[in-house]
């Protein structure tokens, strides 16, 4: 476990001890103690815990009195004659050699840096500072990363690419650099003139193994201009709450406010009522378009390759686009340039493992990873007749190479490939992957500029066939897929001191096979069919800006200018407008060549945050965002299913809109240990692309005939509190949001609820989630998480009647009823193995029960018809399903070398 | 044929573990006095009949037939046809005179009046020209059934029989709707052996009729300019094995013939029937079911907001009655077209004598 050193870190240095003489004194009255021994005494008698190497003190004993004397005189006394340090954390005492801190834990007063001319000096008054900010020891680029000058209090943050520009007074200025899961450090510069400097940052896992987690820099929530983010390194990432003792990135964001997922068991998530396929998710800058193993069980990111995750909900920078909801942006560990390390775990469902590698020393770093289930041996042992012949399995692979071609340019490649496989009791198989690569330049040109370069390349496709052997006459092939390929460029551009100016273009170019239908074996009696294959084109600039107008007003504007065109070669039927879309009403058919543009749309989209700082502890934001999203996920059911198709906008589906308001108060307590946010959201969109009732998806040349543009809003109010540091931490947060859609057609068949509005499938008022830590030592930790919500909305059988030969079924109006609602506990036991700084292997046990009152939530509800014979058929009945009916214990390893 | 994207049947399978399911009754608005019609007019005299309840829950029953009102059926011409509550033993069930017949090209409104002054009227519904059934043929396969076995619990069988399918006809390059009502006549023989002296011995001609609700059957042809293509539809599957008809064991399979009644459906007919056959093609999926709402082609006039179910349907008729061969060709078990089997008990006996429609 690491623990990020804070601002009130007291740092100070022990040269000999006073106390020493009375300690010897009395020591040969009084019992001895080794090392161990007394520190447990005196954990307990002051209720703090102090982190020591048990080896420093091998060939010494101590005195029982010593127990007797006030804290930090006893540890005074325990170090006396040793070139050891003692650093408060909180309430911890931590012991350290003192050479290292020589370099790396300076005092305010010590080493001070000189930037700029000498024979300058004079000359400005103000002068622009650049540099870098780095990872001490892998040399990757920390973007984000905090530099702050304690002196005239005005700050900045890094750039993607670690880069900083910041405009200071000349003179002596104490700055203060922090970066999430890294050590604070304190630099004294005697600035003179325009100048820059690489700083380096360590990770405090270098120090110390096991203290506390704090979420983000003490008070990042507060100062920093933009809302509704949220950002986790790797460390806070794996201390989230597993989702079936798997770490799991996605799923546990859905315990954060504002972010939901349908249950346990479903791909995505859903952000302030926005549909699953509304979020971005970006795995180095590329799209993954279907995030989920085993159809939503676990999702595809190895939770060991991230470094860091950021997360917008709202007031979305301008140089992310394509999704109107969020985007979720995920940096993959690029490897070590300096040592071998290896990561892994060994859990319910799969295992993994992660090596991190310098290929040319300090050149070139490697970074690979992988995961692969045992469903399969499970379902052996699972003795459920539907089961036999079944199998279920998955793995994926991801790797990353960065190139240092000097200090200022760096490439680094990026591949990612996940596959999963299906067979159901013999007959149907189902397969899906993501397939992800990107090639990215980084160079940073002066003190003023730098840029990148990304190519990407993201492939999706899923394959369903039916197994010849059974069913030969039926057996079929049936293929979807995603070509999506893009190339991004940003200049990242510091005027001065108070200014971040990005400009960038992106350029995308979309491929989607609907579908290709083939029959199966020389008996099946399926015919062939492939659905035309869609194309579009999406080019976007952007340019933002992030400044301070005042010390306590700062901005982050931006403008996004997007162009879409949906391509040939295409078939468009064109339907009488005053008759409702319908086969039946083809006016017309117009064909298009290739690459001849079907259909344009786009626009501006306007980006605005804006930060008044009411004091150093709390903060008003506002932000506002408009998005436009050119392609979408068609499906007909609440919880998404494995066979949904992805759509370009043409003609008649019409790109989605949104425009995004958020209001949030910010406010920090006990000098930023507490953190409490309330943001307010308001969501408008239009052309929400809705299906008619029943609507078929697969295969369906006409699929417009099938669809419904809606209008829809969302609004709510998340409230947050977290203590991110101590021995117990852990957050609350509630939710209360509103998601609503309506038609607005003139025809009967396009109306839903009569252009009523209703609530969507992902409108969950009340959504309550608790999650807590307690530290019982360096060796144990407990956790538990609570979470409680509204049940999503269902449209349930109001009245069962006779018609012909037939039960049938009259329907409520959409989403009128809801599931019960949900709410589940999970507990957690961790135990680490060793706490060794300087030990290789490293491992801990989690013990984990889920569900631990074994609640029923149900998942979705189905029917299932009452079948006596094979000819005959009665009515059916509604069924709810469990996915966790009841409570689970899982153990979970996980080790790294 | 299996429907190609039932694949959402797929679960991930692990998940079997520690899933589970459980009935579920949830407390709905109430639904009370809703007029649920069944409605049909057609081309053929004789078939054409209004169907009338409402629901209300009493005594565990949900459905009562509604007697009383006033119904007719109005044309496009200005005609009007009233429909009669004359069989007693039908309640609820209005007929025309025994000539009325839906014409070619008129659409058709169908007007009631309940006893409470309810007053209800459907859209126009437009009957087109009937199609014709091109050919009919099975193929001798298995199929799999979720059954319940003799403890109630659900197991897999794997049932031999015959698939049969049929292709349609039309003339013209449009849009092919219809539905299909097959009905099964299954000839079957028991032998009596009476022990003498001296012996001798009986033969049961017996019959039984199913309604193969299974057969429901909707397709569309494929849209697609310039090509003209015929699709098998599978109307049906008919077991071989004797235990399926409940015969005993002495009974024996003689001939197994389907009485055909196919409609041509409009195009809000054909929507009807649609969502008909998605609601029952729906069950056993662990996602969420599609909701298939049904159309509803009648309102009720003096309360717009009130709700009414069912369909007024103004289709062709068509009849054939086809008896399944033991003729292969090319792998194909044919069909042969016979004379129409109507008006005869929906089982029953003859000893020693064939009865007038056994096919031997």
């Amino acid at each position: 476990m690491t623990f990020l050193f804070r601002l009130s870190v007291i740092i100070f240095f022990f040269q000999t001890s006073a106390a020493a003489p009375t300690l010897k004194a009395q020591s040969g009255f009084q019992p001895q103690y080794d090392i161990d021994e007394l520190i447990m005494v005196l954990e307990e008698k002051y209720s703090t815990r102090i982190f020591y190497e048990s080896e420093w003190f091998s060939d010494r004993s101590f005195s029982a009195s010593i127990a007797d004397l006030p804290l930090e005189q006893a540890v005074m006394n325990i170090i006396s004659g040793m070139n050891l340090a003692i650093i408060r954390v909180d309430e911890y005492l931590v012991l350290l050699p003192l050479e290292p801190l020589a370099d790396r834990y300076r005092g305010p007063d010590t080493l001070i840096l000189t930037i700029g001319d000498p024979f300058e000096f004079g000359r400005y008054n103000r002068v622009d500072f650049s540099g870098r900010i780095v990872d001490g020891t892998t040399g990757e680029s920390l973007p984000g990363a905090v530099i702050y000058s304690e002196t005239t209090g005005t700050g900045t943050s890094s750039g993607r690419d670690g880069e900083f520009n910041i405009n200071l007074p000349v003179g002596e200025i104490l700055l203060r650099l922090s970066y999430v899961g890294y050590e604070d450090q304190y630099r004294r510069i005697n600035l003179l003139g325009p100048g820059s400097y690489e700083f380096l940052l360590f990770e405090e896992t270098r120090r110390i193994d096991e203290v506390t987690i704090m979420a983000r820099r003490a008070e990042a929530n507060v100062s920093r201009t933009r809302m509704s983010v949220i950002s986790m390194d790797s460390k806070l990432l794996k201390e989230l709450p597993g989702n079936l003792g798997e770490q799991d990135l996605i799923r546990s964001m859905a315990l954060l406010p504002g972010i939901h997922n349908v249950g346990e068991f479903g791909t995505g998530f859903h952000v302030r009522g926005g549909s699953n396929d509304q979020n971005l998710i970006l795995l180095e800058n590329v799209p993954l378009f279907n995030p989920s193993h085993l159809f939503g069980l676990i999702s595809v990111v190895n939770p060991d390759m991230v470094t860091e995750m950021t997360i917008y909900k709202g007031g979305m920078p301008a140089r992310y686009g394509e999704r109107v909801s969020s985007v979720m942006d995920i940096r993959m560990n690029s490897g070590n340039i300096d040592q071998f390390k290896l990561t892994g775990g060994i859990g319910l469902i799969n295992s993994r493992l992660h090596i991190e590698t310098p290929l040319v020393k300090e050149r070139v770093s490697l970074s690979l990873g992988g995961r692969s289930s045992y469903s399969n041996w499970l379902l052996e042992r699972i003795p459920a007749e539907e089961l036999l012949n079944s199998s279920a399995g998955f793995y994926d692979l991801s790797g990353h190479v960065t190139v240092s071609l000097n200090r200022n340019n760096t490439i680094s490649a990026f591949a990612y490939h996940s596959a999963d496989a299906f067979t159901y009791a013999g007959e149907t198989e189902y397969d899906y992957s993501n397939t992800l690569a990107s090639l990215r330049y980084n160079s940073v040109l002066g003190e003023r500029l730098s840029f990148s370069v990304t190519g990407g390349l993201s492939l999706y496709g899923y394959t369903l066939a039916e197994n010849v052997l059974h069913f030969p006459r039926d057996a079929f092939r049936f293929s979807s897929s995603v070509d999506y390929r893009s190339l991004k460029g940003i200049l990242n551009w510091y005027p001065d001191g108070n200014h971040r100016v990005e400009l960038g273009m992106n350029a995308i170019r979309y491929s989607i096979n609907p579908g290709i239908l083939e029959p199966r074996g020389t008996r099946s009696l399926i015919s062939g069919y492939r659905s035309e294959r869609e194309k579009g084109a999406e080019f976007s600039l952007f340019i933002s800006d992030e400044f301070e107008i005042t010390d306590r007003i700062s901005i982050a504007a931006g403008l996004r200018y997007t162009r879409y065109y949906n391509l040939g070669p295409a078939t468009t039927f064109i339907y009488d407008e005053y008759q409702p879309r319908s086969r039946e009403f083809i006016s017309d058919t117009l064909k298009f060549e290739n690459n001849e543009r079907v259909a344009g749309y786009g626009g501006p989209e306007p980006r605005l945050s804006i930060r008044y700082q009411i004091d150093h502890a709390s903060s008003v934001k506002a932000s506002y965002n408009r998005n436009n999203q050119f392609i979408n996920l068609l499906t007909n059911t609440a919880v998404i299913t494995p066979s949904d198709t992805w759509k370009l906008s043409d003609p008649h589906l019409k790109p989605v809109t949104s425009d995004n308001l958020a209001l949030g108060y910010f406010r920090n307590f006990s000098n930023n240990m507490i953190e409490t946010s309330v943001e307010v959201y308001f969501r408008r969109m239009s052309n929400v692309p809705e299906f008619k009732d029943g609507a078929e998806i697969l295969m369906n040349p006409f699929i417009e005939t099938g669809l419904i543009n809606a209008l829809g809003y969302s609004y709510g109010m998340e409230l947050y509190a977290a203590k991110n540091a101590g021995r117990f931490n852990g957050w609350v947060s509630y939710t209360f949001s509103a998601s609503k859609l309506r038609t607005d057609s003139p025809f009967k068949e396009e109306q839903i609820n009569n252009n009523r509005y209703f609530p969507s499938s992902f409108d969950k008022p009340h959504e309550l989630v608790i999650n807590l830590n307690y530290n019982i030592s360096r060796r144990w930790r407990v956790a538990g998480t609570f979470t409680a919500s509204t049940g999503r909305p269902l449209t349930l059988p109001e009245m069962y009647f006779t018609h012909g030969d037939h039960t049938l079924v009259y329907y409520s109006d959409r989403n009128k009823y809801r599931l019960p609602a949900y709410h589940r506990l999970d507990l957690s036991i961790t135990r680490n193995e060793t706490l060794k700084l300087h030990q290789r292997r490293k491992g801990n046990w989690t013990l984990s029960l889920l569900n631990v009152y074994s609640r029923k939530n149900p998942y979705s509800v189905f029917y299932e018809r009452e079948q006596t014979g094979p000819i005959t058929r009665d009515s059916f009945n509604m069924y709810k399903l469990y996915i966790i009916g009841r409570a689970i214990p899982v153990l979970t390893y996980n080790f790294s070398f | 044929m299996k429907r190609y994207h039932l694949n959402i049947i797929i679960i991930p399978l692990l998940l079997a573990s520690f899933s589970c399911r459980e009935l579920y009754e949830p407390e709905t608005d109430p639904m009370d006095d809703v007029v649920i019609v069944d409605g049909l007019v057609t081309d053929q005299p004789g078939s054409s009949v209004i169907k009338l309840r409402y629901y209300r829950r009493f005594l565990n029953v949900w459905e009562h037939p509604l007697p009383g009102a006033t119904v007719h059926v109005s044309d496009d011409q200005g005609n009007i046809f009233p429909f009669y509550e004359n069989n007693p033993l039908k309640p609820g069930h209005y007929f025309p005179e025994d000539s009325f017949a839906g014409v070619e090209g008129r659409s058709y409104v169908l007007h009631i009046e309940t006893y409470t002054r309810e007053v209800y009227e459907s859209d126009p519904q437009i009957l087109l020209p009937a199609l014709e059934i091109d050919s009919l043929y099975a193929f001798r396969t298995t199929r799999e059934f979720l059954l319940k076995d003799n403890f109630g619990n659900y197991r897999r069988f794997n049932i031999a029989g015959n698939e049969v399918f049929v292709d349609m006809r039309s003339d013209d390059d449009i849009i092919l709707r219809y539905r299909i009502e097959p009905e099964l006549l299954l000839l079957y023989t028991y032998n009596e052996f009476i022990e003498g002296p001296p012996p001798s011995a009986n033969i049961y001609y017996r019959w039984k009729k199913f309604e193969i609700t299974d057969a429901v059957t909707l397709n569309i042809r494929r849209f697609q300019e310039g090509l003209e293509e015929v699709t098998s539809h599978n109307l049906c599957f008919l077991p071989t094995g004797r235990s399926y008809y409940e015969l005993e064991s002495m009974e024996a399979i003689h001939r197994m013939i389907l009485i055909l009644k196919y409609y041509t459906l409009n195009r809000h007919g054909f929507m009807f029937h649609e969502e008909v056959h998605k609601q029952l093609t729906s069950g056993n999926k662990l996602f969420d079911p599609v909701v298939s709402q049904l159309p509803v082609s009648i309102r009720c006039t003096s309360d717009p907001g009130k709700p009414v179910a069912g369909f007024f349907e103004v289709s062709s008729l068509r009849s054939e009655t086809q008896m399944l061969t033991d003729r292969y060709h090319d792998n194909i078990l044919e069909f042969t077209r016979i004379q129409d089997i109507q008006n005869i008990p929906d089982q029953g006996s003859f000893m020693n004598f064939k009865p007038w429609f056994w096919q031997d």
